[in-house]
């Protein structure tokens, strides 16, 4: 399985092109910083900055922070697929998968929680429960990014 | 310029970097971090600024600056840090002077900003339209800062 997705044809675009490695490890940070930077600005907002930003308001900036999931997924299964061997042994890999995980169902969460008009007319501050998921969500995101960064460098073989 | 490189190269700050494994790993993690504090907070600001998200009242949208000065505070430290252990190849590297002309470019954009926009109004009508201008600076505040990430990704791979 891993080895037929290393030999498909955008494993080998990826691999075998000069700027087809950089160009969708550039995306990916572009992505990144898109997702995760819209996000962790939500949960700013949510814990206290920006308070004259009523909540509900936020929502299209959430949806521009999908662009960047949209963005990460296409080009994080490009790189994947590249050396799928090798990512799939890795340990920081499989620790980012986990937290992106928890960190895109926080995100979900927080979305249905704030982004309600009516609610945010009862009771405009967010209740502590919706505020613990930002900090969770927060911490999260920014695992993701560590451990994104570390695969490069643990039990890395392959380059 | 070649003595301060030199120079650069020979200092305790390059040694300590470049004597342990982990230092390096480190310091690219919070060039990240910083680089999602950075552009996140800039997104937000310049999606508004552009016309995004009409309902956020302008002034307080600008609360996210705090948010990018912090953001590139810490990636102009790290940034420094970085440019220590090498630093003849990142002052001849081509995506690196593209990359710090972008940034050149943005902050002059930034000042452009600051004097173009009308405040009084902008402030006492916090849904006013902002005008052209200010929309086509804030636009190309996003391009440049895209690029910026873009190219930082692509230093190892353009000698």
């Amino acid at each position: 399985m891993l080895e037929w997705l290393e030999n498909s044809a955008v494993a080998r675009l990826v691999q075998e092109t000069i700027w087809g490695y950089p160009i969708v490890l550039s995306s990916h940070a572009v992505g990144m910083a898109i997702l995760a930077g819209i996000v962790l600005m939500l949960n700013f907002r949510v814990l206290g900055l920006a308070p004259g930003i009523p909540l509900d308001r936020l929502k299209p900036m959430y949806r521009v922070a999908l662009i960047g999931l949209i963005i990460n997924v296409i080009s994080g299964s490009m790189l994947f697929v590249s050396n799928a061997d090798a990512f799939f042994q890795s340990t920081p890999f499989w620790i980012k998968m986990g937290l992106l995980g928890a960190g895109i169902t926080l995100m979900l969460v927080m979305a249905r929680r704030i982004f309600d008009s009516t609610a945010n007319l009862l009771a405009p501050e967010p209740r502590a429960s919706t505020k613990l998921i930002a900090v969770v969500s927060s911490v999260a995101w920014l695992g993701v990014i560590v451990m994104g960064r570390l695969i490069a460098y643990w039990d890395w073989k392959d380059f | 310029m070649d003595s301060l490189l030199k120079w650069m190269e020979g200092t305790a700050i390059a040694q300590f970097i470049l004597s342990s494994t982990w230092v390096f790993p480190m310091l690219e993690t919070l060039h990240f971090i910083g680089l999602i504090l950075l552009i996140g907070s800039l997104y937000v600001m310049d999606l508004r600024f552009m016309g995004l998200a009409k309902r956020i009242p302008l002034q307080a949208v600008l609360n996210y600056v705090p948010v990018a000065l912090l953001g590139f505070v810490i990636n102009l430290s790290t940034g420094i840090l970085f440019m220590f252990t090498d630093p003849f190849r990142y002052y001849s590297n081509f995506a690196f002077r593209l990359k710090m002309s972008g940034i050149l470019l943005a902050g002059l954009n930034a000042i452009w900003f600051k004097f173009s926009v009308d405040w009084k109004l902008l402030m006492s009508d916090p849904t006013a339209t902002p005008s052209s201008t200010t929309r086509l600076i804030a636009g190309i505040s996003l391009v440049l800062w895209t690029a910026v990430i873009a190219l930082g990704r692509w230093i190892p791979y353009l000698e």
